[in-house]
């Protein structure tokens, strides 16, 4: 695949994700209720996917097999839920760049877990010094975002 | 400095706030690889990426929706709907194309290295947004400490596509 095609592509994906967290950290501010700005987004994206699935644009899904998935595999909707909440309630306190750097550090530190034990399904990789020294930037990273940070007047 | 000094400075309790709001967000980054990987399994099971993404936001609406019903949480103000700039209800779209998009990648690509375009990315869209004060932030201008955190960002980038 074309380099510059895979990165505008995926780099679009992450960059969307950004200003969509700060359009949903707006749209709490309006109606002050951080469940609420959440519901909306989560109604709109369902609906967005279900017309793009509708659309024939993907492979069609094998809805014979919803009776198979192990139980815990529909519960992470929950969790994108907590996200996107509790994510209105930091971005405007932190700003977008320390509040996205501060989530993307977690992320990783708890996908290098789940990879180190092989919970949930996945196979499990044992740790590696590349990852763990990656982190350990990123962490500092967001520290020197913060270090600047003015006072309040 | 003396103990009950420090506790009457504003300054100090600026940043026991700005220190909460971000062990708050910690926490919440820790929850996505989980859900990533309920995901992942979800899609294994139905054997469509975009129809697993599509449960995962029918679930999320349904528990917001619950928790809203119990009237326990801040009451939203939904007269102020009408009056939302309408950029800000657009949120689920951008979600919805990046799942949708990072499905497509990472069969092609393979997960590591979109994850680090996609990361990518996120730094840039908050480090512009930040600088110019866009989308309603509060603006924090590129200051030389930002410009090397982004330095320091790429460097680690690297190191996770090892």
């Amino acid at each position: 695949m074309d380099l510059l095609f895979a990165i505008v592509g995926a780099g679009s994906a992450g960059s969307f994700l950004a200003i969509g967290s700060a359009a949903n950290a707006r749209l709490k501010q309006t109606l002050q209720s951080a469940i609420a700005a959440a519901a909306i987004n989560f109604l709109v994206g369902f609906s967005i996917l279900a017309i793009l699935i509708a659309s024939g644009l993907f492979k069609s899904p094998n809805f014979q097999q919803f009776a198979t998935v192990p139980w815990w595999a529909f519960l992470g909707g929950f969790l994108g839920a907590t996200f996107v909440s509790l994510s209105t309630l930091t971005i405007p306190k932190l700003g977008l760049t320390t509040a996205t750097l501060a989530v993307v550090c977690s992320q990783m530190i708890m996908s290098l877990v789940i990879d180190q034990f092989g919970w949930l399904g996945v196979p499990a990789h044992p740790l590696n010094f590349s990852r763990v020294f990656a982190i350990a930037l990123l962490i500092v990273a967001v520290t020197l975002t913060q270090l600047d940070r003015k006072h309040p007047h | 400095m003396s103990f009950f000094t420090l506790l009457r400075s504003r300054r100090f309790w600026f940043r026991c706030q700005i220190c909460l709001y971000l062990t708050l967000s910690l926490l919440s980054g820790a929850l996505l690889p989980i859900q990533a990987s309920m995901n992942a399994q979800l899609a294994r099971s139905l054997t469509s990426a975009p129809m697993a993404a599509n449960v995962s936001y029918l679930v999320g609406f349904l528990a917001l929706a619950g928790l809203l019903l119990t009237h326990r949480f801040e009451h939203p103000d939904w007269s102020a709907l009408s009056k939302a700039p309408h950029w800000s209800l657009t949120g689920g779209v951008f979600g919805a194309w990046y799942i949708a998009s990072s499905a497509y990648f990472i069969s092609a690509l393979g997960a590591t290295l979109t994850l680090g375009f996609v990361v990518f990315g996120q730094a840039i869209a908050g480090i512009v947004a930040d600088h110019f004060g866009w989308l309603g932030l509060p603006r924090h201008r590129l200051t030389p400490y930002r410009r090397i955190a982004i330095g320091m960002f790429i460097v680690a980038l690297f190191f996770l596509i090892q």
